[in-house]
């Protein structure tokens, strides 16, 4: 993969010390440098992360090769960086323990067909269900819960959207692991929304 | 034998990433086309992940922090604007 004639642009930029490149790119990455580090290391200390994340990568851009974008590059740094500071206690629920709470999902009967479908929601755009404040708090508080390989992949796939080789790269996990994480990641937050659908509760 | 509502769960998320192809896609379609409760499943599936990428673009970037860094920034490149024909000493020479 070859760098982009912008990405060249903007990294010689940087090189030559251009602030307003600098802080273009700062805005342009944080909220997902921050949502990384958040993941990983926690909110308490995830813009220490970033701003760790983000000494190091300017000490490094010099031999910034272009192999992978400026941004998965960036990104790596970020992961690293926050595994550092991680909580000791991070859970990481393994792939084997996933696998057996989906073969036992209640939501579905014997033959793996629905038995518990989620409802119909009223709200049909992100827009409209994210009026709600408290469903807002309650996805953050929901996120959190989440075994952290689940929430990183979540967060640099679809808040990210960096691509699935990106993903498998960064996280060091088969892309058949990395769709199981999206997929649980996901009906997680599907069922979040649904349950406060139902009950306007978290 | 078309796939059951469970592994039509798990390709819906797939189909988010990478489209399914071929007879998989056809069985998905077939299943899908008799099944409210996995078309229902699919359409929620993607608001969620779009919930998600909204919810983290509500992440405003800190401006203290990028102050801070942008101070940074410039300490790491001291000599200033390269002025007329002023050569740094380095030998890796920043073209403006
Ligand atoms: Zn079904």
């Amino acid at each position: 993969m070859s760098q982009s004639e912008e990405e060249k642009q903007i990294i010689e930029s940087l090189l030559a010390g251009n602030e307003l490149t600098f802080k273009q790119i700062f805005n342009q990455h944080y909220s997902l440098m921050y949502s990384v580090a958040q993941s990983i290391a926690g909110g308490a200390i995830a813009d220490e992360v970033i701003q760790e994340a983000w000494v190091s990568a300017l000490r490094a851009l010099p031999k910034f090769e272009g192999r992978s974008s400026l941004k998965s590059w960036l990104i790596r740094i970020v992961a690293n960086e926050a595994k550092t500071r991680r909580r000791k206690e991070a859970r990481n629920v393994s792939l084997e323990a996933m696998q057996e709470n989906w073969a036992t999902d209640p939501r579905f009967d014997e033959r793996a067909h629905w038995s518990n479908p989620s409802s119909q929601w009223h709200g049909d755009t992100p827009e409209d269900l994210l009026l709600a404040d408290e469903l807002q708090d309650c996805l953050k508080k929901n996120l959190a819960k989440l075994p952290e390989n689940q929430r990183v992949a979540l967060q640099m796939r679809d808040a990210g959207g960096l691509s699935m080789d990106e993903l498998c790269n960064i996280l060091e996990v088969s892309p058949s692991n990395i769709r199981v994480l999206l997929h649980r990641a996901r009906d997680k937050v599907l069922q979040v929304i649904d349950h406060f659908q139902k009950t306007g509760e978290c | 034998m078309l796939p059951t509502c469970k592994q039509v769960a798990e390709q819906l998320s797939e189909e988010i990433d990478q489209p399914l192809t071929g007879f998989k896609k056809f069985k998905l379609k077939l299943h899908l086309l008799m099944c409210v409760y996995c078309r229902r499943y699919g359409e929620q599936l993607n608001i969620s992940s779009k919930t998600i990428d909204l919810l983290a673009a509500k992440n405003k970037p800190n401006e203290e922090l990028r102050e801070k860094l942008l101070s940074h920034f410039r300490e790491c490149h001291q000599h200033p604007e390269p002025r007329s024909d002023s050569n740094s000493d380095s030998d890796k020479s920043n073209p403006s």
